[in-house]
């Protein structure tokens, strides 16, 4: 982990000092899980102006990363906190979830299951679950304790098996 | 389906897009960064220039406070107050045209 990581540490310290093309690097290597793990959480269209918020508080505070956790984690823990945020101002947030990987009826099957969990729920189970995240990382992403993300995840999970099954509908 | 089959769902469900880099996106973002660069050095302008406002004032009050206190400007005032007042508010009027000058007129849209 930490040699895969270095790479970012380097583009994150130039960022710092004003490299914006070291920050392009960056944006381009993370966007893509950044902005899935958005578009997971119900932001619909708002995925991208969070996650382009978060690219920009990243540059902004990017003197501030020690690189003691993966960027990648640093980096969502910022989305993360931009999209409680959102939700704290009560600025409107579609309720559509997007992925453009899956095709439309899975789609549209894993949409409706996400949509009946709670937000922690959601982004414990698409960390974990779809992007592969430990339970650690997970935890210090969402600002949770381990216990409380573990258990989180597990009832996201049960959940999601009794719609799967029929059995909660 | 079994429990391995649902897991395979979910991680196949939520796994992030596969897909190349969207380097519109990356553009977007570096113009977001060229506006709040732009942004942060325009707050920086306006906070220094208010520095030098306030150091100015601050100099412009104290030589009027010392001026005031020398006993030949106390004599000229007490004979001539009329005109003693006038010469203040000349003075006023230029320090506010010099503070209204194209220099101080708001910030600047061509750094924006």
């Amino acid at each position: 982990m930490r040699g895969a990581n270095d790479e970012d540490v380097a583009l994150c310290a130039r960022s710092a000092a004003g490299d914006e093309q070291a920050f392009a690097l960056l944006v381009a290597k993370h966007e893509r899980a950044l902005r899935g793990f958005l578009a997971r959480l119900g932001t619909g269209n708002m995925a991208d102006d969070i996650a382009q918020e978060a690219f920009i508080k990243a540059w902004r505070f990017a003197g501030q990363y020690d690189g003691k956790a993966r960027f990648s984690t640093w980096l969502t823990r910022i989305a993360w906190r931009c999209w409680l945020d959102r939700c704290r101002r009560r600025e409107p947030v579609p309720e559509a979830i997007g992925g453009d990987r899956v095709d439309s009826s899975e789609r549209s099957e894993i949409d409706d299951m996400l949509m009946r969990l709670s937000p922690a729920e959601r982004a414990a189970l698409v960390l974990c679950e779809g992007h592969g995240w430990t339970h650690a990382e997970a935890a210090a992403m969402l600002g949770l304790p381990l216990g409380t993300l573990k258990s989180t995840v597990a009832r996201a999970k049960e959940r999601c098996r009794a719609m799967w099954r029929g059995d909660e509908r | 389906m079994n429990d391995d089959d649902f897991n395979g769902f979910l991680a196949s469900a939520l796994s992030p897009p596969r897909r190349d880099e969207d380097l519109a996106f990356v553009g977007q973002v570096q113009q977001r960064l060229r506006v709040e660069r732009a942004l942060r050095a325009e707050r920086l302008r306006i906070a220094r220039k208010l520095a030098m406002d306030l150091a100015g004032l601050g100099t412009v009050a104290t030589a009027l406070l010392a001026l005031s206190r020398s006993p030949a400007v106390s004599a000229f005032v007490s004979l001539n107050p009329s005109l003693a007042l006038g010469m203040l508010l000349i003075g006023a009027a230029g320090w506010i045209a010099l503070q209204a000058g194209p220099d101080s007129a708001g910030p600047s849209r061509a750094t924006i």
